[in-house]
């Protein structure tokens, strides 16, 4: 998909606006994570999203301004309210999950697979949250899943603020169609809750980059869920 | 029903959260009616954007399996044959939706899953 028709919005702005929907299992970050932007709130208790809470974030790019409407839905089965219906004409998504949770990491093909039920063949970046923390459980080799299915995989920490760019301008290249596109002014985000190890991060992400050159596992847990 | 259903499904389908929220706890309501199937239905048919359709869809395969069991039964023949003459007018608001999984024999699906899932392959 390439340049994906802007939604129509009786409150339209007037620059591309494209709708994005944040899902992944309850408590893995995804609300704190689209907060991180300053048109959000600060929240260090845990609030369960009930339904889903669309919250518009604005990028400065070198093809100028760019909305992206985040929707972002409950994870928790008992707050879904309609769910996949919130999915439709979606142009692009992320799936959260939890370094410190396997099962979070486990779920991930459920809901790529009700992403890709209605919205077809859109751009889809998977993160894992919470790298700052240090009883990490989902060990970088570990994911493979993003690999199969031809999505993008960044490392985040959102209470750091670590890598909170880089799934939006993944998703505004591909969008933009533009792979160069840049953003073109600092992100205002709130400050930092957590200092992530960045010595210790960095090699997590050679140690991910070292498997990506390496052919794919034959049989895991994952593919059984295809 | 028919019109403010319509008018719902667009409501629902807005970023204003507040309008979504309005919008979704009345068709949550309305939901509960199994006339809410024939609703669905006629909308899956005649809505005029994509998404209006594809939206029917979703909540339509939500609804059916629960309701179909208190719908008369002429309505059960009409109700499937709207769907079978839907799926070669507007193929994808359906067949992602009605193709996977096959549900329970008590409800109508077997045979029209069947239908799509042929349709999906020579489509």
């Amino acid at each position: 998909m390439s340049r994906a028709q802007a939604l129509p919005d009786p409150a339209a702005v007037g620059y591309p606006s494209f709708k994005l929907i944040l899902v992944g299992d309850g408590g893995t970050g995804k609300t704190t994570f689209v907060k991180r932007h300053i048109t959000g709130e600060f929240e260090k208790r845990y609030e369960p999203t009930i339904g889903v809470e669309v919250r518009p974030l604005d990028f400065h790019t070198s093809r100028g301004k760019v909305r992206f409407c985040c929707w972002d839905t409950a994870g928790q089965e008992k707050f879904g309210g309609l769910r996949d219906g919130y999915y439709i004409h979606g142009h692009c998504a992320i799936i959260m999950f939890d370094v410190t949770s396997r099962l979070t990491y486990k779920n991930v093909p459920t809901w790529h697979k009700d992403i890709c039920r209605v919205c077809d063949n859109i751009p889809i970046v998977l993160c894992g949250n919470k790298v700052d923390m240090k009883n990490r459980q989902v060990k970088a080799k570990m994911v493979t899943f993003h690999r199969k299915k031809n999505l993008q995989y960044y490392e985040i920490s959102a209470k750091s603020n670590y890598n909170f760019e880089k799934p939006f301008l993944y998703l505004a290249r591909k969008l933009t169609g533009d792979m160069n596109l840049r953003f073109v002014e600092e992100l205002a985000l709130l400050p930092a809750d957590v200092t992530i190890d960045l010595i210790a991060q960095q090699k997590i992400e050679t140690e991910i980059a070292a498997a990506a050159a390496m052919p794919l596992p034959d049989e895991d847990e994952d593919g059984l869920m295809d | 029903m028919a019109q403010s259903l319509e008018l719902l499904l667009i409501q629902f389908l807005m970023p204003d959260n507040d309008a979504r929220r309005q919008a979704e706890e009345q068709i949550r309501r309305l939901a509960r009616d199994p006339q809410v199937v024939p609703a669905l239905v006629h909308h899956l048919r005649t809505a005029k954007t994509p998404n209006v359709r594809q939206l029917a869809a979703v909540l339509l395969r939500k609804k059916i399996t629960s309701h179909w069991p208190k719908l008369p039964p002429h309505a059960k023949a009409s109700l499937k044959q709207a769907l079978i003459d839907s799926i070669t007018i507007d193929h994808r608001s359906f067949s992602n939706h009605f193709s996977q999984p096959l549900p329970p024999a008590s409800s109508p699906l077997p045979g029209i899953g069947n239908f799509f899932f042929k349709s999906c392959w020579v489509g």
